[in-house]
């Protein structure tokens, strides 16, 4: 599939200075706007209006960007995303944003901040968001669908296998070298992560963690102990 | 019903788990491993190390995994993964939808910022909480423990990480 496209050039960028005029339309072998529904809405909107800009209310795509197109490139995203979120930022900005232009960069990183502070994997809700910028819900439903399938089906080869080779000494041997460096990894981050707090918030988030840790009480609670504390605050201090 | 506590379970995962992977861990652990012993604390270590050295986001890989065991079907593996995505999903759909009036929203702002410690305190929680006798059997853990964190500070690439710590264990613990 990938020699299909060959070297592509960036083609948004000539949109990004925001004229609001469809890039140039760069079709494929698959027309762009593919999906039902989308003929019609643009057929009332004039004839001048290039069929590739209207997807829906989403902004004007360069190129084909058909439900299976989208699935397609998540789809090899999702394949080459190890160790979580940030590990697809650049692909998606090469792959979505340079190669395709499908959405603008600037709209990406804004996004990308909301798709950090929301709940779930970061990679997911990015993925949900440049969907959904593409090709509405079913184009964040292309999307998700497509990140998540290879990991699913490695992961289920694993499950299915892992348990008849777990009591393998070699294997055991590994993983008790692994065990530790898997907690090394989580806590690593931690580092980073406090010295954007001041020294009373990484107060509150080792009392957090030791409320956790200690009482085996729900991280649940903690999370909402944090919303709304900053929502109380937001009210005090207008 | 196993399938529907599993669903429920993940459901929560999926929609509490803010702050992303590691994050999240600590919740999973909660969930998965005190409240429905579906396996074990070493089990989990095992995850997140394979989870490391295959694509995908763990609280994915980890609800993929989980549903199979639990289960001992591919319907629990798939019924577990679609269960941690719908939050995630729905939620994200309605901020996607609604960024634009919500850009400058205060009060959104500052209820993110109340959670930020608690999201790294939950990391915290996480790596506490996978501290065990059982994942750190002798000095030789502590070891490997120091050096993976350093060197994950320094940026060393984390697959790199596990499979030498997995060749260091193949050499000493065998």
């Amino acid at each position: 599939m990938n020699t299909r496209y060959p070297f592509r050039r960036p083609v948004r960028r000539a949109t990004e200075s925001g004229s609001g005029t469809p890039a140039p339309a760069q079709p494929d072998n698959r027309p762009a706007a593919a999906g039902p529904g989308t003929e019609a809405r643009g057929g009332s909107t004039g004839t001048d209006l290039a069929a590739t800009a209207d997807t829906g209310g989403t902004p004007p795509t360069a190129q084909d960007s058909s439900y299976g197109a989208i699935f397609w490139t998540f789809f090899k995203i999702g394949l080459f995303t190890f160790g979580g979120g940030y590990a697809m930022i650049p692909l998606i900005e090469r792959e979505i944003i340079d190669r395709r232009g499908w959405i603008e960069k600037q709209n990406f990183l804004e996004l990308l901040t909301v798709a950090q502070s929301a709940p779930g994997p970061i990679a997911l809700n990015t993925s949900v968001f440049v969907g959904y910028k593409i090709r509405g819900v079913r184009g964040a439903t292309s999307a998700i669908l497509g990140a998540i399938t290879p990991s699913f089906f490695i992961i289920l080869a694993v499950a299915m296998f892992f348990a008849s080779i777990k009591d393998n000494r070699y294997v055991e041997a590994a993983f008790k070298g692994m065990r530790p460096a898997v907690v090394a990894l989580i806590a690593a981050p931690i580092y980073n992560l406090a010295k954007g707090l001041g020294w009373w918030r990484i107060l509150i988030a080792a009392v957090a963690a030791f409320i956790v840790w200690y009482f085996s009480v729900s991280p649940i609670y903690m999370i909402i102990i944090g919303a709304v504390a900053g929502l109380t605050y937001s009210f005090i201090r207008k | 019903m196993i399938y529907l506590q599993l669903f429920y379970t993940y459901l929560k995962i999926g929609f509490f788990g803010f702050g992303g992977g590691y994050a999240m861990l600590s919740l999973i652990q909660h969930e998965v491993v005190e409240n429905n012993q579906w396996i074990t604390n070493n089990e989990l270590a095992d995850i997140i190390a394979i989870s490391q050295m295959t694509p995908g986001p763990i609280a994915i890989n980890s609800a993929t995994y989980i549903g199979y065991v639990a289960t001992g079907n591919v319907w629990g593996s798939l019924l577990a993964t679609v269960a941690v995505c719908t939050p995630a999903m729905s939620v994200m759909l309605l901020l996607t939808k609604f960024y634009l009036k919500l850009r400058g929203n205060r009060t959104m702002a500052l209820t993110i910022e109340g959670m930020k410690p608690m999201m790294i305190g939950m990391i915290g929680a996480s790596a506490l909480l996978l501290l065990t006798p059982a994942t750190f059997i002798d000095w030789i853990s502590w070891a490997v423990f120091g050096a993976c964190f350093v060197a994950s500070i320094l940026k060393v690439n984390p697959i790199l990480l596990i499979v030498l710590s997995g060749v260091a264990g193949l050499l000493i613990y065998l």
